[in-house]
């Protein structure tokens, strides 16, 4: 191996902001010292800018997203709920907590007249491609069934809070904030002595021109509460929908394998009625989620396990659906050790690293005090780690839930316009949640400027303007960065991984992808 | 109709969620984090009263909090108006021919050769034992998870004491009563059926635990092991379908209220995990 491996045992110097360089978004370092999070950057080094008078609208669902000061004016109100219990009813709920499905919307006014307006059959019909003539689908009759019931539904909960408030809802938050947060956006509160925002730190997500709606969902295997949850981030008129999760494994369950698990308990009809009442919504799940997709794109993160297919629903993507599987790179241009891999991948975008041992590589931080007792090398000279690749330590600096609720622990009381501890509101973040953010981000600066054209694209047209414009080498940010190491080979389960596999078409371009955007 | 198509060990690693890399990434602030934890530890702290078996008494208050309250123009009663999480919307018990309907299937169940199987689960299930919720975790017998055992005992503490005023409400006799022929696995709880507390208490348990740390990797399993104790209870022929699903919606209707009462536990706890 090369020696530039030794200069990884200091620390590596990368700008604060290194992923926004990475996209184009952000004149990369001129190859002096890196910039600090705090400083700000000129106007002159964004790079990609459209309009603000063109609006994108960015659905998250996910965890719930924390009112963060930096967000201030960019999350859409929802109309009923309240955020937390025991506050004034005028505190506002920002977007939908579907954890529970009767306060989905909660004023009955409001419920009714979604249904009528919003997701109305003919709404429906259209989103969902009904047939002109002849029978629905039985996935689409479990949708009409599924909004039915819980739209429909009368409410007596009204004001009924949300679990999804300013506590514990930091994922959602960091992902929300590399879409849309800015420092800019920032209003001091009057006693704060804070004149302007240019005092605070620094901070820049990918759109700050584009506003984040929430929709909160729980992690119970609730097939309707995901169907009602991406139907609404449509009927809100989202142009790009932000899916950094998993779905429920039942969500690949073949009609098969529920018959082979219960065939020796049940009768034939109870058989068949069960596997329509198991098999049948998460049928609905995934023809739902393709069917937004073709209208507005669904970005999913890869998932983190570091398998050969993607989770779902990224494992739905393909050219002829508007869902977009992103993968994680790490700051060297490498696969994060965790990204999932395969041919399912569309593109991939910056985010952190995890350190792996295994068969395969060693890939370790040598900036850990611990790491010289490390006996690596012996594992490696005999070949029974095939290879050693860099760790990279660079994270993605995100927001964090203000306060003591968030990833980061504090003893502040997170308010909002006050910044005592600002270290109560960043967070180091990661994943293929992190980098499948930044991807949503650009898509709906594509989305903008796509509005300025004459009017927005679909899926599949945003999917297609993406990949044909993402970068496979001559990263941005390594433009002026001397003596990195020597990347090799990245093995996986004794396989070494091609380009395709690990990134799909590479890695996402800002600049080169909105400037694609014609009418 | 099924207990066990969710708890297929063979499929768990496809469980895992895009979230769970936090856990590892985070290993280099765990020291820091303890560190930390240490330091603010004081007689005061949130948590370690019911770990000992004590009632959560300030979480308790906390769900009295004035602010819950509902309004009196809208329904009142006698001790000054009930409080939001008394009225929560779930669905009043089914009438009796639907109830009958219900009964015949406990007696499915019964006759089912697999009830001899889940019998052990069911027996240690019955005293909410929580190893089922932390094997799956990895903190069964694993030092330093206090508060996380604390909270969870808490939740199981809160939601009793919600539970049985939904039971009173709604007056539910157990399925024996309505259905001779079952014969109940274990002694018949003194208390009435709807709706299923083991159901309330085991999904209201996942939902607080993906709440504060979604990023685990059984965070969607606990869905699971939640769903699949409260239908053991239907299995011991103590509950109706119908008072699992209630249990269900009022896990997820209280959540709010429960959140909020729990929330300096929830952030001892998750101390604990990153």
């Amino acid at each position: 191996m090369s020696d530039a491996r030794g200069d990884l045992k200091k620390p590596i110097r990368f700008d604060a902001y290194w992923h926004l360089q990475a996209i184009g978004l952000l004149k990369p370092s001129d190859g002096g010292l890196p910039k600090p999070p705090t400083q700000k950057r000129a106007d002159s080094d964004i790079l990609v800018t459209v309009a603000a008078t063109y609006k994108g609208l960015v659905a998250i669902i996910d965890t719930g997203v924390s009112l963060h000061p930096y967000l201030t004016g960019r999350l859409e109100p929802n109309s009923g709920q309240t955020a937390g219990v025991g506050k004034s009813p005028s505190d506002q709920q920002y977007g939908y907590d579907l954890t529970a499905a009767p306060s989905l919307l909660v004023d009955d006014g409001e419920r009714a007249k979604i249904r009528e307006t919003e997701l109305s059959d003919e709404w429906l019909k259209e989103w969902l491609v009904f047939p002109e003539s002849g029978d629905k689908e039985p996935w689409q009759e479990a949708v009409i069934e599924i909004v039915t019931e819980n739209i429909g539904r009368a409410a007596f909960n009204a004001g009924a809070p949300a679990a999804s408030n300013q506590k514990f809802s930091a994922h959602g938050t960091s992902c929300a904030g590399l879409v849309a947060a800015s420092s800019s956006h920032f209003v001091p509160s009057e006693d704060s002595g804070k004149s302007s925002p240019d005092d605070l730190p620094y901070y820049r997500g990918v759109d700050p021109d584009s506003d984040v709606l929430s929709v909160t969902t729980s992690f119970s295997p609730r097939p309707d509460l995901l169907i009602l949850a991406f139907l609404l981030a449509a009927s809100k008129g989202a142009d790009v929908i932000l899916f950094p999760r998993g779905l429920p494994r039942e969500i690949l369950f073949e009609p098969d394998q529920f018959y082979i698990e219960n065939a020796g308990r049940l009768s034939g009809e109870e058989l068949r009625l069960a596997r329509e009442q198991k098999v049948l919504p998460w049928k609905a799940l995934k023809q739902t989620i393709l069917a937004v997709s073709q209208k507005i794109p669904v970005v999913c993160a890869a998932g983190n396990e570091s398998e050969s297919s993607p989770i779902a629903p990224a494992c739905f993507a393909a050219p002829d659906n508007g869902i977009i599987a992103v993968a994680a790179m790490n700051y060297y241009g490498s696969r994060s050790s965790y990204s999932n891999y395969g041919e399912g991948i569309t593109i991939a975008a910056p985010s952190d690293d995890a350190e792996i041992f295994n068969r395969d590589q060693a890939r370790l931080d040598k900036t850990d005090r611990f790491f010289v007792d490390h006996p690596y090398q012996f594992y490696v000279n005999k070949k029974l780690a095939t290879s050693e690749v860099p760790f990279a330590k660079a994270g993605i600096r995100a927001i964090d839930v203000p306060g003591p609720f968030g990833f980061s622990d504090t003893n502040s009381n997170g308010d909002a316009g006050l910044f005592t501890e600002p270290e109560s509101f960043f967070t180091e973040f990661g994943g293929t949640s992190a980098a499948a953010a930044i991807v949503a981000g650009v898509a709906v600066l594509m989305q903008r400027k796509a509005k300025s054209k004459g009017g927005r694209k679909t899926g599949p047209e945003i999917r297609k303007l993406l990949c044909d414009t993402a970068r496979k080498r001559a990263f941005p940010h390594l433009k002026n960065i001397a003596g990195l190491p020597d990347l090799g080979e990245d093995w996986v389960d004794g396989i070494p991984l091609s380009f395709e596999q690990k990134f799909g078409a590479g890695l996402v371009a800002a600049d080169e992808a909105v400037k694609a955007v014609l009418p | 109709m099924t207990g066990n198509l969710g708890v297929n060990a063979g499929a768990f690693a496809r469980s895992a969620t895009v979230l769970n890399k936090n856990k590892n990434k985070n290993k280099n602030k765990n020291k820091n984090k303890n560190k930390n934890k240490n330091k603010n530890k004081s007689f005061n702290d949130a948590g370690s009263q019911s770990a000992f078996g004590l009632s959560p008494y300030r979480e308790i208050l906390r769900l009295h909090y004035e602010g819950n309250r509902v309004d009196k123009n809208f329904v009142a009663n006698e001790s000054g108006g009930y409080f939001k999480w008394q009225i929560l919307p779930i669905n009043p018990p089914p009438g009796p021919k639907k109830t009958m309907e219900e009964a015949e299937r406990l007696l499915d169940k019964q006759r089912d050769p697999l009830r001899k199987e889940k019998r052990e689960a069911i027996e240690r299930q019955d005293t909410m034992d929580l190893s089922d919720f932390t094997r799956p975790l990895g903190i069964e017998d694993v030092v330093g998870y206090d508060e996380t055992m604390a909270l969870f005992s808490t939740v199981l503490q809160i939601t009793e004491y919600v539970g049985l005023q939904y039971k009173d409400m709604f007056g539910r006799q157990r399925p024996n009563m309505v259905q001779p022929m079952l014969r109940p696995l274990l002694p018949v709880p003194p208390h009435l059926s709807y709706p299923s507390n083991h159901s309330f208490q085991c999904h209201s348990i996942a939902l607080v635990f993906e709440r504060y740390f979604p990023q685990h990797p059984a965070t969607e399993e606990l869905h699971r092991i939640a769903a699949e104790v409260a239908e053991n209870r239907e299995w011991a022929g103590l509950h109706f379908a119908s008072d699992t699903e209630a249990g269900q919606r009022l896990a997820e209707l209280f959540l709010p209220y429960l959140v909020d009462a729990c929330a300096e536990q929830m952030r001892a706890a998750l101390a604990e995990w990153i």
